[in-house]
């Protein structure tokens, strides 16, 4: 660049600051003598309460408790499902119509003619 | 850096006890106090403002040793905070002393000439005084590459600016200078 070269040629980079004699060999001692301590974090022990003692095992209660009404309700909808109730209402009456059908010793023939004729 | 100063070595020491952490803060200090002690000099000029301006940095860069994770250099994680500090220096002498930008020079050239640890020529002083008229990001871009002359992504490291922003800085920084110089002849 130029004007870089020009300013080169006119200022160059010599150092024109300067430094109290035995600055810097002294900065060292100098800077570690005011470095602060570093903070020690202060730990508080506690003293333990009877509900520090108790706390574990009725969370475990609570947590097996909840566990136990989620499981009933659960149950509770599946069983007063209307979809359930009529699936399982049809597959009844269905075994107790082939019991029946077994019991009779009917044939399909016979069995087709019964019902045709009650209907 | 110097061929004794062993970085993993010393970024070892700084995970052992307060003991071993503190000598390795000192070799850290032996290392890198000068370098620092310069960038921050050429930035807010005065010595005694530069001595309290690089304690602040070493102290806090004390404070703050347990985070360095050594995902930069040692070297460029210190200059950022003392470029920080002396920003911040700069910023609170700005806001403080509440001078327009003509007597800021003027100030600048009238501290110079007293300064007792200025041994600059008149184009060394021009140049100082022609620096406080850049931005102060500008005039470190330029600080950093004319004295220093770091490479742009060395600086970049350090600034946190794109190479191509921190060249287009530079070059900017260079016409101010030049122009400067050709007002004042």
């Amino acid at each position: 660049m130029k004007e870089e070269d020009l300013l080169l040629r006119k200022v160059g980079k010599s150092n024109p600051f300067t430094v109290p004699e035995g600055y810097f060999e002294g900065l060292t001692n100098r800077v570690m003598d005011n470095l602060p301590e570093k903070p020690v974090p202060e730990y508080k022990v506690k003293p333990l309460t009877w509900w520090d003692k108790a706390k574990p095992s009725v969370y475990l209660a609570a947590m097996f408790a909840g566990a136990a009404i989620i499981i009933k309700v659960l149950g509770y909808m599946h069983a007063n499902n209307p979809d359930v109730i009529a699936a399982e209402e049809e597959q009844y009456e269905t075994e107790m119509v082939q019991n029946l059908v077994d019991a009779m010793q009917m044939d399909d023939y016979s069995l087709y003619l019964y019902l045709s004729d009650a209907e | 850096m110097s061929a004794r100063f062993d970085e993993e070595n010393v970024l070892r020491m700084l995970q052992e006890d307060d003991a071993m952490q503190r000598r390795a803060f000192g070799m850290i200090v032996e290392e890198f106090g000068k370098p620092l002690y310069w960038q921050i000099r050429r930035l807010v000029l005065d010595h005694d403002d530069a001595n309290d301006v690089l304690q602040e940095t070493l102290i806090q860069a004390w404070n703050n040793i347990d985070y360095f994770r050594g995902e930069s250099k040692l070297s460029t994680w210190l200059y950022r905070i003392a470029i920080n500090q002396s920003l911040n220096f700069l910023n609170k002498q700005k806001a403080q002393q509440s001078v327009s930008m003509d007597d800021e020079e003027v100030s600048v050239a009238n501290q110079l000439e007293g300064d007792p640890y200025f041994d600059g020529d008149k184009a060394q002083r021009l140049l100082q005084q022609a620096l406080t008229t850049l931005p102060d990001k500008q005039r470190l871009v330029f600080n950093l590459r004319y004295f220093d002359e770091l490479t742009y992504t060395e600086i970049s490291e350090i600034v946190g600016s794109t190479v191509g922003a921190l060249k287009a800085d530079y070059h900017l920084a260079v016409k101010k200078i030049s122009k400067y110089f050709e007002e004042a002849d």
